[in-house]
Protein backbone atom coordinates (compact mmCIF):
# COMPACT_ATOMS: atom_id res chain seq x y z
CA UNK A 1 0.00 0.00 0.00
CA UNK A 2 1.32 3.44 -0.87
CA UNK A 3 1.00 5.60 1.82
CA UNK A 4 2.05 8.34 0.07
CA UNK A 5 -1.10 9.31 -1.89
CA UNK A 6 -3.54 8.99 1.26
CA UNK A 7 -1.36 12.31 2.85
CA UNK A 8 -3.38 14.60 -0.29
CA UNK A 9 -6.85 12.94 -0.16
CA UNK A 10 -9.75 14.87 0.73
CA UNK A 11 -12.41 13.35 3.03
CA UNK A 12 -14.19 12.59 -0.78
CA UNK A 13 -11.55 10.86 -1.58
CA UNK A 14 -10.83 8.59 1.66
CA UNK A 15 -15.26 7.95 1.40
CA UNK A 16 -14.36 6.66 -2.27
CA UNK A 17 -11.40 4.47 -1.65
CA UNK A 18 -11.96 0.70 -1.70
CA UNK A 19 -9.22 0.27 0.72
CA UNK A 20 -9.99 2.41 2.97
CA UNK A 21 -13.66 1.47 3.23
CA UNK A 22 -12.51 -2.13 3.77
CA UNK A 23 -10.14 -1.30 6.77
CA UNK A 24 -13.79 0.41 8.52
CA UNK A 25 -16.08 -1.86 7.77
CA UNK A 26 -13.70 -4.89 8.18
CA UNK A 27 -10.65 -4.29 9.93
CA UNK A 28 -8.58 -5.35 6.72
CA UNK A 29 -4.70 -3.99 6.89
CA UNK A 30 -5.32 -2.67 10.24
CA UNK A 31 -1.62 -2.42 10.88
CA UNK A 32 -1.61 -0.16 7.74
CA UNK A 33 -4.32 2.23 8.59
CA UNK A 34 -2.46 2.04 12.34
CA UNK A 35 0.79 3.50 10.84
CA UNK A 36 -0.73 5.88 8.81
CA UNK A 37 -3.07 7.30 11.61
CA UNK A 38 0.01 7.98 13.78
CA UNK A 39 1.34 10.26 11.28
CA UNK A 40 -1.58 11.53 9.93
CA UNK A 41 -2.98 12.83 13.55
CA UNK A 42 -3.67 16.11 12.61
CA UNK A 43 -5.09 14.85 8.93
CA UNK A 44 -8.76 16.25 9.11
CA UNK A 45 -9.84 15.05 5.93
CA UNK A 46 -8.73 11.51 7.05
CA UNK A 47 -10.79 11.51 10.61
CA UNK A 48 -13.78 13.09 9.37
CA UNK A 49 -13.77 10.73 6.67
CA UNK A 50 -13.37 7.51 9.63
CA UNK A 51 -16.05 9.29 11.57
CA UNK A 52 -18.54 9.53 9.00
CA UNK A 53 -18.46 5.63 7.40
CA UNK A 54 -18.17 4.51 10.91
CA UNK A 55 -21.58 6.35 11.22
CA UNK A 56 -23.04 4.90 8.21
CA UNK A 57 -21.72 1.49 9.49
CA UNK A 58 -24.05 1.62 12.56
CA UNK A 59 -27.05 1.58 10.22
CA UNK A 60 -29.32 -1.45 11.32
CA UNK A 61 -28.93 -4.29 9.09
CA UNK A 62 -32.32 -5.96 7.92
CA UNK A 63 -32.09 -10.14 8.33
CA UNK A 64 -34.14 -12.58 6.64
CA UNK A 65 -36.93 -13.81 8.98
CA UNK A 66 -36.61 -17.42 10.12
CA UNK A 67 -38.16 -19.81 7.57
CA UNK A 68 -38.77 -16.84 4.88
CA UNK A 69 -35.86 -18.60 2.63
CA UNK A 70 -37.26 -21.84 2.42
CA UNK A 71 -40.94 -20.08 2.49
CA UNK A 72 -40.18 -18.22 -0.76
CA UNK A 73 -38.36 -20.92 -2.65
CA UNK A 74 -41.09 -23.30 -2.02
CA UNK A 75 -44.05 -20.81 -3.42
CA UNK A 76 -41.48 -20.06 -5.87
CA UNK A 77 -41.19 -23.74 -7.24
CA UNK A 78 -44.93 -24.54 -6.73
CA UNK A 79 -45.32 -21.33 -9.11
CA UNK A 80 -43.21 -22.55 -11.75
CA UNK A 81 -43.95 -26.19 -11.12
CA UNK A 82 -47.52 -24.78 -12.41
CA UNK A 83 -46.38 -22.47 -14.74
CA UNK A 84 -44.43 -25.49 -16.59
CA UNK A 85 -47.64 -27.71 -16.50
CA UNK A 86 -49.41 -25.11 -17.89
CA UNK A 87 -47.00 -24.03 -20.69
CA UNK A 88 -46.68 -28.07 -21.99
CA UNK A 89 -50.63 -28.38 -21.89
CA UNK A 90 -50.65 -25.20 -23.59
CA UNK A 91 -48.07 -26.56 -26.24
CA UNK A 92 -49.78 -29.94 -26.82
CA UNK A 93 -52.55 -28.15 -27.74
CA UNK A 94 -50.80 -25.61 -30.02
CA UNK A 95 -49.30 -29.23 -31.49
CA UNK A 96 -52.51 -30.81 -32.13
CA UNK A 97 -54.32 -27.61 -33.36
CA UNK A 98 -51.69 -27.02 -35.97
CA UNK A 99 -51.38 -30.25 -36.82
CA UNK A 100 -54.77 -30.87 -37.77
CA UNK A 101 -54.70 -27.42 -39.36
CA UNK A 102 -51.74 -28.88 -41.46
CA UNK A 103 -52.98 -31.95 -42.54
CA UNK A 104 -56.45 -30.09 -43.16
CA UNK A 105 -54.56 -27.82 -45.57
CA UNK A 106 -52.54 -30.66 -46.93
CA UNK A 107 -55.97 -32.28 -47.70
CA UNK A 108 -57.75 -29.10 -49.11
CA UNK A 109 -54.75 -28.32 -51.64
CA UNK A 110 -53.83 -31.82 -53.03
CA UNK A 111 -58.17 -31.78 -53.59
CA UNK A 112 -58.37 -28.66 -55.45
CA UNK A 113 -54.72 -29.84 -57.31
CA UNK A 114 -56.63 -33.37 -58.19
CA UNK A 115 -59.64 -31.64 -59.27
CA UNK A 116 -57.93 -28.20 -60.76
CA UNK A 117 -58.53 -28.18 -64.50
CA UNK A 118 -57.29 -26.03 -67.20
CA UNK A 119 -60.11 -24.22 -69.45
CA UNK A 120 -59.49 -23.38 -72.78
CA UNK A 121 -61.96 -21.47 -74.13
CA UNK A 122 -62.46 -19.64 -77.87
CA UNK A 123 -64.87 -16.60 -78.41
CA UNK A 124 -67.40 -15.73 -81.58
CA UNK A 125 -65.69 -16.13 -84.88
CA UNK A 126 -62.33 -17.43 -83.09
CA UNK A 127 -61.05 -20.91 -83.37
CA UNK A 128 -57.77 -22.43 -81.34
CA UNK A 129 -55.59 -25.47 -81.99
CA UNK A 130 -54.34 -26.76 -78.42
CA UNK A 131 -51.74 -29.67 -78.00
CA UNK A 132 -52.26 -31.39 -74.56
CA UNK A 133 -50.17 -32.33 -72.34
CA UNK A 134 -50.05 -36.40 -73.97
CA UNK A 135 -48.81 -34.33 -77.20
CA UNK A 136 -53.13 -34.77 -78.85
CA UNK A 137 -53.98 -32.21 -80.53
CA UNK A 138 -57.69 -30.25 -80.41
CA UNK A 139 -59.05 -28.53 -83.15
CA UNK A 140 -61.74 -26.09 -81.12
CA UNK A 141 -63.99 -24.18 -82.81
CA UNK A 142 -65.79 -21.36 -82.11
CA UNK A 143 -68.01 -20.20 -79.30
CA UNK A 144 -66.67 -23.79 -77.49
CA UNK A 145 -64.30 -24.50 -74.85
CA UNK A 146 -62.38 -27.86 -73.15
CA UNK A 147 -61.59 -28.15 -69.97
CA UNK A 148 -58.63 -30.88 -68.70
CA UNK A 149 -57.10 -32.28 -65.36
CA UNK A 150 -53.75 -29.70 -64.82
CA UNK A 151 -52.18 -33.23 -63.08
CA UNK A 152 -52.67 -34.50 -66.72
CA UNK A 153 -49.45 -36.14 -66.41
CA UNK A 154 -49.04 -37.35 -62.70
CA UNK A 155 -52.87 -39.00 -62.60
CA UNK A 156 -52.29 -40.40 -66.03
CA UNK A 157 -55.90 -40.01 -66.98
CA UNK A 158 -56.53 -38.47 -70.46
CA UNK A 159 -59.56 -37.33 -70.37
CA UNK A 160 -61.13 -33.86 -71.55
CA UNK A 161 -64.82 -32.05 -71.02
CA UNK A 162 -66.23 -30.75 -73.85
CA UNK A 163 -68.43 -27.80 -74.38
CA UNK A 164 -69.37 -26.82 -78.28
CA UNK A 165 -67.25 -28.31 -80.88
CA UNK A 166 -63.93 -29.71 -81.16
CA UNK A 167 -62.02 -32.02 -83.79
CA UNK A 168 -59.39 -34.60 -81.86
CA UNK A 169 -55.94 -35.75 -83.19
CA UNK A 170 -55.98 -38.12 -80.34
CA UNK A 171 -51.71 -40.23 -80.19
CA UNK A 172 -51.86 -43.80 -79.78
CA UNK A 173 -50.07 -44.75 -76.29
CA UNK A 174 -51.16 -48.62 -76.73
CA UNK A 175 -47.98 -50.93 -78.01
CA UNK A 176 -49.98 -54.27 -77.03
CA UNK A 177 -53.99 -54.62 -78.25
CA UNK A 178 -54.38 -57.02 -75.86
CA UNK A 179 -53.10 -55.26 -72.54
CA UNK A 180 -54.93 -51.92 -72.52
CA UNK A 181 -53.96 -49.98 -69.42
CA UNK A 182 -56.14 -46.93 -68.21
CA UNK A 183 -53.61 -44.57 -68.74
CA UNK A 184 -54.08 -46.04 -72.78
CA UNK A 185 -57.64 -44.49 -73.29
CA UNK A 186 -58.50 -41.16 -74.18
CA UNK A 187 -61.71 -39.87 -72.83
CA UNK A 188 -64.18 -37.04 -73.92
CA UNK A 189 -66.86 -36.13 -72.37
CA UNK A 190 -69.99 -33.30 -73.54
CA UNK A 191 -73.63 -33.40 -71.69
CA UNK A 192 -74.68 -36.12 -73.47
CA UNK A 193 -72.06 -38.00 -74.62
CA UNK A 194 -69.15 -40.52 -73.37
CA UNK A 195 -66.22 -41.14 -75.81
CA UNK A 196 -63.51 -43.30 -75.58
CA UNK A 197 -60.82 -43.98 -78.08
CA UNK A 198 -56.67 -45.23 -78.25
CA UNK A 199 -55.74 -42.99 -80.76
CA UNK A 200 -57.94 -42.17 -83.26
CA UNK A 201 -59.35 -38.75 -85.30
CA UNK A 202 -62.76 -38.08 -84.69
CA UNK A 203 -65.12 -34.51 -84.65
CA UNK A 204 -67.51 -34.14 -81.76
CA UNK A 205 -70.24 -31.40 -81.59
CA UNK A 206 -72.65 -31.02 -78.67
CA UNK A 207 -74.99 -27.92 -79.34
CA UNK A 208 -78.35 -26.85 -78.57
CA UNK A 209 -79.33 -30.81 -77.40
CA UNK A 210 -77.65 -32.58 -80.46
CA UNK A 211 -74.81 -34.29 -79.84
CA UNK A 212 -72.88 -35.82 -82.59
CA UNK A 213 -69.14 -37.96 -83.16
CA UNK A 214 -67.88 -38.41 -86.67
CA UNK A 215 -65.24 -40.80 -86.98
CA UNK A 216 -62.01 -40.04 -89.17
CA UNK A 217 -60.36 -43.13 -88.89
CA UNK A 218 -59.57 -45.88 -86.16
CA UNK A 219 -62.38 -46.49 -83.93
CA UNK A 220 -63.68 -44.82 -80.80
CA UNK A 221 -66.86 -45.61 -78.14
CA UNK A 222 -69.80 -43.43 -77.78
CA UNK A 223 -71.97 -44.33 -75.22
CA UNK A 224 -75.28 -42.14 -74.11
CA UNK A 225 -75.30 -40.37 -70.96
CA UNK A 226 -78.99 -40.37 -70.93
CA UNK A 227 -80.17 -43.65 -72.43
CA UNK A 228 -76.65 -45.88 -71.58
CA UNK A 229 -76.83 -46.71 -75.52
CA UNK A 230 -73.10 -47.61 -76.66
CA UNK A 231 -72.02 -47.83 -80.19
CA UNK A 232 -68.33 -48.26 -81.40
CA UNK A 233 -67.73 -46.30 -84.50
CA UNK A 234 -66.25 -47.06 -87.93
CA UNK A 235 -64.90 -44.52 -90.11
CA UNK A 236 -67.13 -42.39 -91.60
CA UNK A 237 -70.25 -43.62 -89.46
CA UNK A 238 -71.49 -40.49 -87.23
CA UNK A 239 -73.12 -41.38 -84.07
CA UNK A 240 -75.79 -38.70 -83.22
CA UNK A 241 -78.66 -38.04 -80.14
CA UNK A 242 -81.30 -35.45 -80.82
CA UNK A 243 -83.33 -34.54 -77.93
CA UNK A 244 -86.33 -36.60 -79.95
CA UNK A 245 -83.96 -39.68 -80.65
CA UNK A 246 -82.06 -42.03 -78.86
CA UNK A 247 -78.35 -42.73 -79.71
CA UNK A 248 -78.17 -44.04 -83.05
CA UNK A 249 -74.81 -44.76 -85.86
CA UNK A 250 -75.95 -43.69 -89.48
CA UNK A 251 -73.42 -42.91 -92.21
CA UNK A 252 -72.46 -39.88 -93.39
CA UNK A 253 -69.48 -37.78 -94.90
CA UNK A 254 -66.36 -36.99 -93.12
CA UNK A 255 -65.50 -33.83 -95.67
CA UNK A 256 -68.47 -32.35 -94.77
CA UNK A 257 -68.25 -33.01 -90.76
CA UNK A 258 -64.60 -31.50 -90.46
CA UNK A 259 -65.38 -28.77 -93.26
CA UNK A 260 -65.52 -25.78 -90.03
CA UNK A 261 -61.63 -26.21 -89.71
CA UNK A 262 -60.90 -24.93 -92.90
CA UNK A 263 -63.66 -22.19 -92.30
CA UNK A 264 -66.15 -24.04 -94.76
CA UNK A 265 -69.68 -25.34 -94.65
CA UNK A 266 -70.57 -28.32 -97.17
CA UNK A 267 -74.50 -28.57 -97.59
CA UNK A 268 -76.79 -31.40 -98.71
CA UNK A 269 -80.18 -30.81 -98.70
CA UNK A 270 -79.45 -28.01 -95.48
CA UNK A 271 -82.36 -26.45 -94.85
CA UNK A 272 -81.47 -22.54 -93.92
CA UNK A 273 -82.17 -22.91 -90.31
CA UNK A 274 -79.87 -25.26 -89.67
CA UNK A 275 -77.32 -22.87 -91.51
CA UNK A 276 -79.05 -20.19 -89.20
CA UNK A 277 -78.25 -22.18 -86.49
CA UNK A 278 -74.77 -22.94 -87.38
CA UNK A 279 -74.13 -19.12 -87.76
CA UNK A 280 -75.46 -18.12 -84.23
CA UNK A 281 -73.57 -21.18 -82.68
CA UNK A 282 -70.38 -20.00 -84.27
CA UNK A 283 -70.87 -15.80 -84.64
CA UNK A 284 -73.39 -15.43 -82.04
CA UNK A 285 -75.00 -13.97 -85.02
CA UNK A 286 -79.03 -13.96 -84.52
CA UNK A 287 -81.52 -13.88 -87.90
CA UNK A 288 -84.75 -13.72 -88.56
CA UNK A 289 -86.85 -13.95 -91.68
CA UNK A 290 -89.93 -12.45 -92.68
CA UNK A 291 -91.72 -15.41 -93.97
CA UNK A 292 -90.47 -18.74 -92.01
CA UNK A 293 -91.34 -20.92 -94.66
CA UNK A 294 -87.69 -19.94 -95.91
CA UNK A 295 -85.98 -21.96 -92.95
CA UNK A 296 -87.43 -24.78 -95.08
CA UNK A 297 -85.20 -23.81 -98.09
CA UNK A 298 -82.77 -26.45 -98.66
CA UNK A 299 -79.37 -25.75 -100.42
CA UNK A 300 -76.88 -28.01 -102.03
CA UNK A 301 -72.93 -26.77 -102.28
CA UNK A 302 -70.61 -24.99 -99.98
CA UNK A 303 -70.52 -21.86 -98.58
CA UNK A 304 -67.52 -19.63 -96.76
CA UNK A 305 -67.95 -19.81 -92.83
CA UNK A 306 -64.67 -17.56 -92.64
CA UNK A 307 -66.84 -14.62 -91.72
CA UNK A 308 -70.80 -13.82 -90.85
CA UNK A 309 -70.68 -10.91 -93.17
CA UNK A 310 -70.02 -13.79 -96.65
CA UNK A 311 -72.58 -16.14 -95.13
CA UNK A 312 -75.66 -13.23 -94.52
CA UNK A 313 -74.80 -12.59 -97.88
CA UNK A 314 -74.95 -15.75 -99.29
CA UNK A 315 -77.91 -16.34 -97.72
CA UNK A 316 -79.61 -13.05 -98.50
CA UNK A 317 -78.73 -13.85 -102.14
CA UNK A 318 -80.14 -17.56 -102.67
CA UNK A 319 -83.20 -16.08 -100.66
CA UNK A 320 -84.08 -13.08 -102.51
CA UNK A 321 -83.90 -10.96 -99.56
CA UNK A 322 -82.69 -7.44 -97.97
CA UNK A 323 -81.25 -7.38 -95.27
CA UNK A 324 -82.24 -5.00 -91.68
CA UNK A 325 -80.25 -4.43 -88.93
CA UNK A 326 -82.40 -4.56 -85.76
CA UNK A 327 -79.82 -4.11 -83.27
CA UNK A 328 -78.17 -7.43 -82.74
CA UNK A 329 -80.15 -9.40 -84.97
CA UNK A 330 -80.24 -9.47 -88.78
CA UNK A 331 -83.59 -9.31 -90.04
CA UNK A 332 -84.30 -10.89 -93.70
CA UNK A 333 -86.87 -9.72 -95.92
CA UNK A 334 -88.55 -10.98 -98.92
CA UNK A 335 -88.04 -8.54 -101.66
CA UNK B 1 -31.80 -4.93 -18.38
CA UNK B 2 -28.27 -5.05 -17.18
CA UNK B 3 -25.78 -5.41 -19.21
CA UNK B 4 -22.98 -7.99 -19.06
CA UNK B 5 -19.26 -7.23 -17.82
CA UNK B 6 -17.84 -10.51 -18.76
CA UNK B 7 -18.30 -14.40 -18.93
CA UNK B 8 -21.23 -15.96 -16.38
CA UNK B 9 -20.47 -18.20 -14.37
CA UNK B 10 -21.37 -21.48 -15.14
CA UNK B 11 -23.73 -22.14 -12.70
CA UNK B 12 -25.93 -18.93 -14.12
CA UNK B 13 -25.12 -20.39 -17.70
CA UNK B 14 -26.30 -23.97 -15.87
CA UNK B 15 -29.63 -22.10 -14.89
CA UNK B 16 -29.91 -20.35 -18.48
CA UNK B 17 -30.11 -23.82 -20.09
CA UNK B 18 -33.04 -25.19 -17.77
CA UNK B 19 -31.05 -26.51 -14.62
CA UNK B 20 -33.26 -26.15 -11.78
CA UNK B 21 -30.57 -27.10 -9.05
CA UNK B 22 -28.07 -24.20 -9.98
CA UNK B 23 -31.35 -21.84 -10.01
CA UNK B 24 -32.26 -23.25 -6.28
CA UNK B 25 -28.39 -22.54 -5.45
CA UNK B 26 -28.67 -18.88 -6.91
CA UNK B 27 -31.52 -17.94 -5.17
CA UNK B 28 -30.12 -19.49 -1.65
CA UNK B 29 -26.93 -17.49 -2.49
CA UNK B 30 -28.52 -13.88 -3.14
CA UNK B 31 -31.66 -14.31 -1.28
CA UNK B 32 -31.21 -12.85 2.14
CA UNK B 33 -29.49 -9.83 0.08
CA UNK B 34 -32.60 -9.36 -2.09
CA UNK B 35 -34.94 -9.72 0.97
CA UNK B 36 -32.84 -6.84 2.44
CA UNK B 37 -32.76 -4.21 -0.59
CA UNK B 38 -36.57 -4.83 -1.02
CA UNK B 39 -37.14 -4.31 2.77
CA UNK B 40 -35.37 -0.90 2.67
CA UNK B 41 -37.96 0.34 -0.26
CA UNK B 42 -40.86 -1.35 0.52
CA UNK B 43 -40.81 -1.26 4.38
CA UNK B 44 -42.83 -4.15 4.05
CA UNK B 45 -42.40 -8.37 4.25
CA UNK B 46 -45.18 -9.45 2.95
CA UNK B 47 -44.95 -7.36 -0.78
CA UNK B 48 -41.27 -7.91 -0.55
CA UNK B 49 -41.66 -11.84 -0.60
CA UNK B 50 -43.83 -11.18 -3.47
CA UNK B 51 -41.81 -9.12 -5.07
CA UNK B 52 -39.23 -11.91 -4.82
CA UNK B 53 -41.28 -14.57 -5.63
CA UNK B 54 -42.53 -12.80 -8.85
CA UNK B 55 -38.46 -12.09 -9.85
CA UNK B 56 -37.47 -15.34 -9.62
CA UNK B 57 -40.65 -17.49 -11.23
CA UNK B 58 -39.79 -14.90 -13.79
CA UNK B 59 -36.41 -15.73 -14.29
CA UNK B 60 -37.39 -19.28 -14.74
CA UNK B 61 -40.14 -18.37 -17.23
CA UNK B 62 -37.87 -16.05 -18.94
CA UNK B 63 -34.36 -18.05 -18.83
CA UNK B 64 -33.79 -18.71 -22.12
CA UNK B 65 -33.91 -15.32 -23.26
CA UNK B 66 -32.19 -13.50 -20.20
CA UNK B 67 -29.42 -11.60 -20.55
CA UNK B 68 -25.99 -13.33 -19.17
CA UNK B 69 -23.80 -11.67 -16.83
CA UNK B 70 -20.58 -12.36 -14.73
CA UNK B 71 -22.77 -10.34 -11.59
CA UNK B 72 -25.33 -12.29 -10.57
CA UNK B 73 -25.88 -10.21 -7.08
CA UNK B 74 -25.90 -7.18 -9.30
CA UNK B 75 -28.25 -8.53 -11.56
CA UNK B 76 -30.60 -9.78 -9.32
CA UNK B 77 -30.51 -6.63 -7.70
CA UNK B 78 -31.14 -4.57 -10.77
CA UNK B 79 -34.20 -7.41 -11.68
CA UNK B 80 -35.58 -6.87 -8.38
CA UNK B 81 -35.66 -3.05 -7.98
CA UNK B 82 -37.08 -3.34 -11.33
CA UNK B 83 -39.94 -5.66 -10.11
CA UNK B 84 -40.10 -3.53 -7.18
CA UNK B 85 -40.83 -0.41 -9.35
CA UNK B 86 -43.62 -2.51 -11.87
CA UNK B 87 -45.14 -3.09 -8.47
CA UNK B 88 -45.71 -0.06 -6.79
CA UNK B 89 -46.72 1.71 -10.14
CA UNK B 90 -49.50 -1.25 -10.42
CA UNK B 91 -50.27 0.31 -6.62
CA UNK B 92 -51.05 3.28 -7.41
CA UNK B 93 -51.95 3.33 -10.95
CA UNK B 94 -51.50 7.14 -11.95
CA UNK B 95 -47.82 7.50 -10.38
CA UNK B 96 -45.09 6.52 -12.29
CA UNK B 97 -42.64 4.80 -9.43
CA UNK B 98 -39.84 6.76 -8.58
CA UNK B 99 -38.70 6.56 -5.60
CA UNK B 100 -39.77 8.77 -2.92
CA UNK B 101 -37.80 10.91 0.16
CA UNK B 102 -39.04 8.37 2.77
CA UNK B 103 -38.97 5.32 -0.10
CA UNK B 104 -36.13 4.14 1.46
CA UNK B 105 -34.72 3.27 4.58
CA UNK B 106 -31.68 2.97 6.29
CA UNK B 107 -31.48 3.52 10.30
CA UNK B 108 -28.46 4.92 11.32
CA UNK B 109 -28.20 4.24 14.96
CA UNK B 110 -28.51 7.72 16.42
CA UNK B 111 -28.67 6.15 19.79
CA UNK B 112 -25.03 4.64 19.24
CA UNK B 113 -23.52 8.10 19.78
CA UNK B 114 -25.87 8.87 22.82
CA UNK B 115 -23.89 9.77 26.31
CA UNK B 116 -25.43 10.89 28.93
CA UNK B 117 -25.21 14.38 29.05
CA UNK B 118 -27.22 17.58 27.37
CA UNK B 119 -24.73 17.95 25.38
CA UNK B 120 -24.99 14.68 23.46
CA UNK B 121 -28.46 14.62 23.91
CA UNK B 122 -28.98 17.77 21.51
CA UNK B 123 -26.04 15.93 19.12
CA UNK B 124 -28.56 13.26 18.76
CA UNK B 125 -31.26 15.23 18.18
CA UNK B 126 -29.46 16.81 15.55
CA UNK B 127 -28.90 13.50 13.76
CA UNK B 128 -32.28 12.55 14.14
CA UNK B 129 -33.21 15.85 12.05
CA UNK B 130 -30.49 16.10 9.85
CA UNK B 131 -30.81 11.98 8.53
CA UNK B 132 -34.76 12.94 7.81
CA UNK B 133 -33.43 15.39 5.11
CA UNK B 134 -31.75 12.66 3.30
CA UNK B 135 -33.57 11.21 0.29
CA UNK B 136 -34.97 8.28 -0.77
CA UNK B 137 -32.45 8.08 -3.90
CA UNK B 138 -29.25 9.38 -1.43
CA UNK B 139 -30.10 6.41 0.99
CA UNK B 140 -29.75 3.90 -1.48
CA UNK B 141 -26.67 5.18 -3.37
CA UNK B 142 -25.36 5.18 0.54
CA UNK B 143 -26.14 1.51 0.95
CA UNK B 144 -25.42 0.13 -2.58
CA UNK B 145 -21.67 1.56 -2.37
CA UNK B 146 -21.11 0.92 1.62
CA UNK B 147 -23.12 -2.20 1.83
CA UNK B 148 -23.27 -3.64 -1.56
CA UNK B 149 -19.80 -2.01 -2.26
CA UNK B 150 -20.59 -1.61 -5.67
CA UNK B 151 -18.81 1.06 -7.88
CA UNK B 152 -20.23 4.13 -9.21
CA UNK B 153 -20.39 2.34 -13.13
CA UNK B 154 -22.78 -0.35 -11.33
CA UNK B 155 -24.78 1.86 -9.01
CA UNK B 156 -25.72 3.94 -12.17
CA UNK B 157 -26.24 1.22 -13.69
CA UNK B 158 -28.91 0.02 -10.87
CA UNK B 159 -30.39 2.73 -10.03
CA UNK B 160 -30.82 4.20 -13.90
CA UNK B 161 -29.04 7.11 -13.69
CA UNK B 162 -25.48 8.37 -15.18
CA UNK B 163 -22.09 7.58 -13.90
CA UNK B 164 -21.54 11.33 -13.16
CA UNK B 165 -25.59 11.49 -11.76
CA UNK B 166 -24.41 8.69 -9.03
CA UNK B 167 -21.38 10.90 -7.99
CA UNK B 168 -22.88 13.84 -7.16
CA UNK B 169 -25.93 11.81 -5.39
CA UNK B 170 -23.52 10.36 -3.40
CA UNK B 171 -21.48 13.25 -2.86
CA UNK B 172 -24.66 14.86 -1.67
CA UNK B 173 -25.51 12.09 0.69
CA UNK B 174 -21.75 12.50 2.20
CA UNK B 175 -21.91 15.83 2.43
CA UNK B 176 -25.34 15.87 4.54
CA UNK B 177 -23.87 13.37 6.68
CA UNK B 178 -20.56 15.39 7.44
CA UNK B 179 -22.62 18.23 8.55
CA UNK B 180 -24.64 15.47 11.20
CA UNK B 181 -21.42 14.31 12.25
CA UNK B 182 -20.14 17.31 13.12
CA UNK B 183 -19.31 16.54 16.66
CA UNK B 184 -16.22 15.95 18.48
CA UNK B 185 -13.37 13.53 18.40
CA UNK B 186 -14.05 12.08 21.58
CA UNK B 187 -17.43 11.22 20.49
CA UNK B 188 -16.42 9.50 17.26
CA UNK B 189 -13.92 7.50 19.32
CA UNK B 190 -16.69 6.40 21.66
CA UNK B 191 -19.08 5.91 18.19
CA UNK B 192 -16.62 3.74 16.82
CA UNK B 193 -16.17 1.18 19.89
CA UNK B 194 -19.53 1.03 20.31
CA UNK B 195 -20.46 0.22 16.36
CA UNK B 196 -17.01 -1.95 16.57
CA UNK B 197 -18.86 -4.11 19.78
CA UNK B 198 -21.80 -4.21 17.80
CA UNK B 199 -20.19 -6.56 14.86
CA UNK B 200 -17.02 -8.18 16.94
Amino acid sequence: MQEQKYHNYSTEDFLNDPAFIRSVRYGEELEFWEEFEKGAAQNSAYQTAKKELAFIYTAKRIDLPAGFEAGILADIDASIDRQERKKSSVRKLYIAISSAAAILALFGISLWLFNATVTIQTAYGEKKTVTLPDGSQVVLNANSSIDYPMLWTLTKKRSVQLKGEAYFKVVHLNHDPKNISAADRFRVSTAHLRIEVLGTEFNVKDRNQQSKVVLSNGSVQVASVNSGNSFILKPSQMAIETPNERLKVVQTNIASERAWIEGNMFMQKTTVREILQELEDVYGQRVKLSDPKMADVTIDGSVSFKSKESVLFVLSNILQTRMVKEGDTVLMMSK
Amino acid sequence: MLKAYGEPSNLWLDFTRGNRKSFTTIYNTHVARLFEYGMRILKDEDQTRDCIHDLFTKLWANRKTLGQTDNERLYLLGALRNTIMTYKAREDRFLKAELKPDDFIIEFNAESVHIQNDEAMAQSQKIRMALEQLTGRQKEIIYLKYFEEMDYEQISELMNISVKGAYKLSARALEALKVILDVDAAMVLLMLFQYKSQIF
